[in-house]
């Protein structure tokens, strides 16, 4: 049925999770579902906090990334994109 | 104070880094010396300063067992590339090179080499400094530690931030 007929499309948008984040999600990637597309890297973040409530308490302490850029939380993710979410780091 | 959150039940290791052995500055081999310090010899340079960071055996009054470096491969190599840039910039020095290795680690194994040549000693030094201590703010790799008890954790860190 089509969107306009007021059912929600569903998009799903692969989010890659790194240090204890990682640990948190179950694994490095995971998908999360968005009504539209582009999404903003605030609402993915919120669709994700709500499929994993525990990961909530540490979004603000993480960077999030597309490719090789660090993004704002207003950021737009495209078709196709990945979100990468990068929480505080400790090399060296 | 010092681990970020503890998973006595966990794997002992995460999964593995992205593969890196394609690139330049991450890499899952052990980091060897002699290969920079040729790479950036010059006969107008009077100093040579190396930095390596090693696994050590306490961290935080915790002994540590077993040490794994994960990272996220394409915006790590921008950052050291970016970090090796800035550094050239800021201070008068000739060469500085960034390499950081990934994986599991021994006790001892070097994790991060800097190498910073200059005509004179002093700017050597202040770079060396400057750029190990960036690499640390600004490179995304997290450190996770497995513990004598048991228990691991991985390593309470900097944030990064959107510029």
């Amino acid at each position: 049925m089509p969107a306009e007929m007021g059912i929600a499309v569903e998009h799903r948008v692969e989010v890659q999770c790194f240090g204890i984040l990682e640990q948190i999600c179950g694994g490095r990637t995971r998908d999360v579902a968005v009504t539209s597309l582009p999404a903003s890297v605030a609402d993915i973040l919120e669709r994700l906090a709500l499929d994993v409530p525990a990961v909530r308490g540490y979004l603000a302490h993480t960077a999030c990334a597309i490719g090789d850029q660090v993004v704002r939380r207003d950021a737009q993710l495209q078709d196709g994109e990945v979100l990468v979410l990068l929480p505080p780091v400790s090399g060296g | 104070m010092h681990e970020q959150a503890s998973n006595p039940t966990g794997p002992a290791t995460p999964p593995p880094g992205y593969e890196v052995d394609q690139a330049t500055r991450l890499t899952s081999q052990p980091l060897e010396l002699d290969p920079l310090l040729g790479a950036t010899e010059s006969p107008e340079c009077g100093a040579l300063v190396v930095f390596a960071g090693t696994v050590r055996l306490h961290n935080d009054g915790r002994r540590v067992t077993a040490i794994n470096y994960s990272a996220y491969a394409p915006l790590a190599e921008k950052a050291m590339a970016d970090i090796e840039q800035a550094t050239l910039q800021r201070f008068d020095i000739t060469h500085c090179e960034i390499r950081h290795r990934i994986g599991d680690l021994a006790i001892g194994d070097m994790s991060v080499v800097v190498v910073v040549r200059a005509v004179h000693r002093a700017a050597a030094f202040e770079a060396g400094r400057y750029a190990i201590d960036t690499v640390k703010h600004q490179v995304p790799i997290w450190k996770y530690e497995t513990y004598a008890d048991g228990s691991h954790a991985y390593v309470k860190g900097c944030e990064l931030h959107a510029s």
